[in-house]
């Protein structure tokens, strides 16, 4: 008895010594010290007008200026030059941010999915395995534009990329927080294709197995975020995508009419699936997209 | 052992009530080291009057680019610069930058200007960079190493800039030298400019190919004369030299000079004065009289005058020679960088084609196929091909001088061989090509340039 209290006494004591040792000196020295941010500089008309309309407006942070933690140490980025930034924000208020604004319950779904922050990158993204990334999402809370430096509404090629990518990503935060519609995944079981494989596919052998591109057909998932994406910028969706080719005589036309049955059923169930969870009509957002293109 | 327990106990009671003296108080906290850090460099990059001067060499194989750069305490740095792209957007630019405290501090060049611009050529392969970590002052240099190189990294220094540091840009060369970055290829990224230096006083040429961006020479060969045809006329004297250079004050500066020995003649270039451009430059074509290309004028510090000229001959393509080359028929591009079996000639006539086959001085099992012939590869297998003219590779150029000879492997449809004469005349008008390597792994592919009319064909071997 008298041992374990002895023996008690001088572990406390030890432990306790050893302890405040360890936490005694510099009391306000902490470890989460900023290292790599870049400070909030608002004496700049540019700044001022992002803090003014993105972050206190929607609590979106928009990224200019380069900082290697809004990319993997692999990949090589560049930042964009500060006089397309302007021009790229005006981009995306008039082609992400306002069609959704402009719909009815699309105000109260844009402040709730909106990602906290948006990355503009200059030029691609350049992968160490050789391979290039052209728009990239995390989990909802970050969206990254690349080639901004190349900003010209007047070329498709562009503004396809851009579209493509934000509506992409941002259509993968619906299914993140309210999952697939029901039996999404059931329309086209058999078109998946294996990991890593979906590039081996052409936009015709996509479309005949349901699927609106060949990324699309990597996961239910992107086949998701694919069809809400084309759906609201391809100015020829339903010439490419869902209307039947009449009169077909080839095993070719039959094949590619049976590919839109699937995708008109995916629209559909995508479409009621916007309505439901979060309140919106994508073809009213779709028509006010094609009002801007 | 219990003993001692106990005193060891109260030891370190002791320790951690006295720990803590006055005499820390004057150490300052974490943050304010870095601030005080961060302070002290920038104190540093915005103290020069004339800013600083850094001799800028991406990688060891490039060139050096002279740039001035003045900081500002509110986050500014001006860049001047003799990178002519993107219009001269570069010679004078304003950017932003920052000094993080990473694992120790960093300068970061945080929106894109010249750096950034030479960090993304080749797909971001080059090896520039525009993100520092802070080496030390050294007198009153400022030292800093690459962060983005994973070997190797580059180290610059800057120094203090003289008021006259401006005058050395040379802007006006650099824009000249971009100009003769044409006639490359257009597809599948083009590829280095090839240059004549005639040296005129001596009736000797020098050809190389130079990398403008990059700022560096791979000088090929030498040779006597003036013109392409009076050089392949004559012995060509192998150069193999490569070297990065500087644009100085008006002139080329290699950073290591060579030797040519051609026509009598045996000197060390190491510098070229370049100050009267004009576009008279004549046609690469031989049948073509016109005279729009870029064309420089000067003198080497060792040869008298020069003229600097394009050209196609190089020694990129000299391994282009006897065998069989063909090609999937989507690979034979116009001057457009259409595909002629999609919307041009082949398209039109011969829209089965699946291929394109250069018979190139090799006799074949089947004794009719005529060894020096092209045309092309039906989809059911047939070949329909035209002969030309014996002959071989000078450098790596090849004359081809069309037959009205043809040979197929079952008998055409009607008008077959009407509409192959009019597609080998149209893909080898002028009666020459250029061939050049092309880089992939596994194969030996060559990209053959008609410059008559800026036709490209990629043959595999």
């Amino acid at each position: 008895m008298e041992k374990r209290s002895a023996f008690n006494f001088t572990k406390f004591i030890s432990m306790t010594g050893l302890f405040l040792l360890m936490n005694a000196c510099y009391p306000d020295e902490t470890l989460d010290v900023p290292t790599n941010q870049p400070p909030v500089n608002l004496e700049t008309d540019l700044d001022i007008y992002i803090e003014e309309n993105f972050r206190k407006e929607f609590g979106m942070a928009i990224r200019y200026r380069y900082d290697d933690r809004f990319v993997r140490p692999t990949q090589r980025v560049t930042p964009p030059k500060v006089e397309l930034v302007r021009p790229m924000l005006d981009f995306i208020q008039n082609f992400w941010v306002d069609p959704f604004l402009e719909v009815e319950n699309g105000e109260v779904y844009f402040r709730g999915y909106v990602p906290a922050e948006v990355v503009l990158l200059g030029g691609l993204i350049y992968n160490a395995d050789g391979t290039v990334t052209l728009g990239t999402a995390d989990a909802g809370a970050q969206i990254t534009f690349t080639n901004v430096n190349q900003i010209d509404l007047n070329d498709p090629g562009w503004v396809s990329l851009q579209l493509q990518t934000v509506y992409h990503e941002f259509a993968h935060i619906v299914h993140q927080r309210n999952k697939l519609p029901t039996a999404f995944e059931e329309i086209t079981p058999s078109g998946y294709t294996s990991a890593g494989s979906w590039f081996n596919l052409t936009d015709v052998e996509a479309l005949t197995r349901g699927f609106v591109t060949p990324y699309a057909t990597s996961s239910p998932n992107e086949d998701f975020a694919e069809t809400v994406a084309v759906y609201l910028y391809d100015t020829d969706f339903a010439q490419k995508y869902l209307d039947e080719i009449p009169n077909c005589t080839t095993p070719e036309c039959e094949a590619e009419n049976l590919g839109k049955e699937s995708i008109r059923k995916k629209l559909v169930s995508v479409s009621e699936h916007y309505k439901k969870v979060v309140g919106i009509d994508l073809e009213e957002v779709r028509t006010a997209v094609q009002a801007r293109l | 052992m219990k003993i001692l327990l106990k005193p060891i106990a109260l030891l370190l009671l002791t320790l951690v009530v006295f720990s803590c003296d006055n005499e820390n108080e004057d150490i300052p906290a974490v943050e304010d080291r870095v601030s005080s850090a961060i302070s002290a460099l920038k104190a540093d990059l915005v103290s020069p009057a004339n800013g600083w001067r850094l001799n800028y060499r991406p990688t060891p194989d490039a060139g050096a680019f002279l740039m001035l750069l003045t900081f500002d305490e509110s986050g500014n740095v001006n860049i001047r610069s003799d990178v002519a792209n993107e219009g001269g957007s570069y010679f004078d630019e304003t950017i932003t930058y920052r000094i993080d405290s990473g694992q120790g501090l960093e300068l970061i060049f945080e929106t894109f200007g010249v750096f950034h611009f030479l960090f993304e050529l080749d797909q971001a392969t080059f090896g520039a960079e525009f993100e520092w970590a802070f080496d030390k002052r050294e007198g009153v240099d400022l030292v800093f190493t690459s962060i983005s190189d994973i070997s190797d990294p580059t180290v610059i220094t800057l120094t203090p800039a003289e008021p006259s540091d401006d005058g050395l840009f040379s802007r006006d060369l650099s824009a000249n030298l971009n100009k003769f970055d044409t006639l490359t290829g257009q597809i599948f990224g083009g590829i280095l400019p090839g240059q004549q230096v005639q040296l005129t006083d001596g009736n000797v040429s020098i050809f190389w190919t130079i990398d403008i961006n990059k700022r560096n020479i791979r000088a090929e060969f030498a040779g006597v004369g003036l013109t392409v045809t009076e050089v392949l006329s004559n012995t060509i004297s192998n150069i193999g030299h490569t070297t990065g250079y500087a644009l100085l004050d008006g002139k080329i500066v290699l950073d290591e000079p060579f030797t040519i020995a051609a026509g009598g003649i045996q000197r060390t270039i190491s510098e070229l004065r370049l100050d009267d451009f004009d576009q008279l430059g004549p046609s690469l074509c031989m049948t073509d009289p016109s005279t729009t290309l870029p064309r420089y004028r000067g003198f080497t510090n060792t040869l008298g005058n020069l003229t600097m000229l394009n050209s196609y001959l190089s020694s990129r393509g000299a391994n282009f020679t006897s065998s069989v080359y063909s090609v999937n028929v989507d690979f034979l591009f116009d001057d457009q960088g259409n595909a002629l079996a999609q919307t041009g000639s082949i398209n039109d006539k011969f829209p089965t084609a699946s291929g394109f086959v250069m018979f190139y001085g090799v006799q074949l099992n089947d004794p009719n196929i005529p060894i020096y012939s092209a045309g092309l590869i039906m989809e059911d297998g047939e070949i329909y091909v035209r002969e030309y003219q014996p002959t071989i590779t000078q450098v790596n150029r090849v004359t081809i001088t069309l037959l009205d000879s043809y040979y197929y492997s079952a008998t055409p449809p009607a008008g077959t061989e009407q509409d192959l004469k009019d597609i080998t005349d149209e893909i080898f008008a002028g009666g020459e090509m250029y061939a050049f390597d092309e880089e992939v792994p596994g194969a030996a592919v060559f990209r053959l340039i008609n410059p008559c009319n800026r036709y490209e064909i990629f043959l595999v071997n």
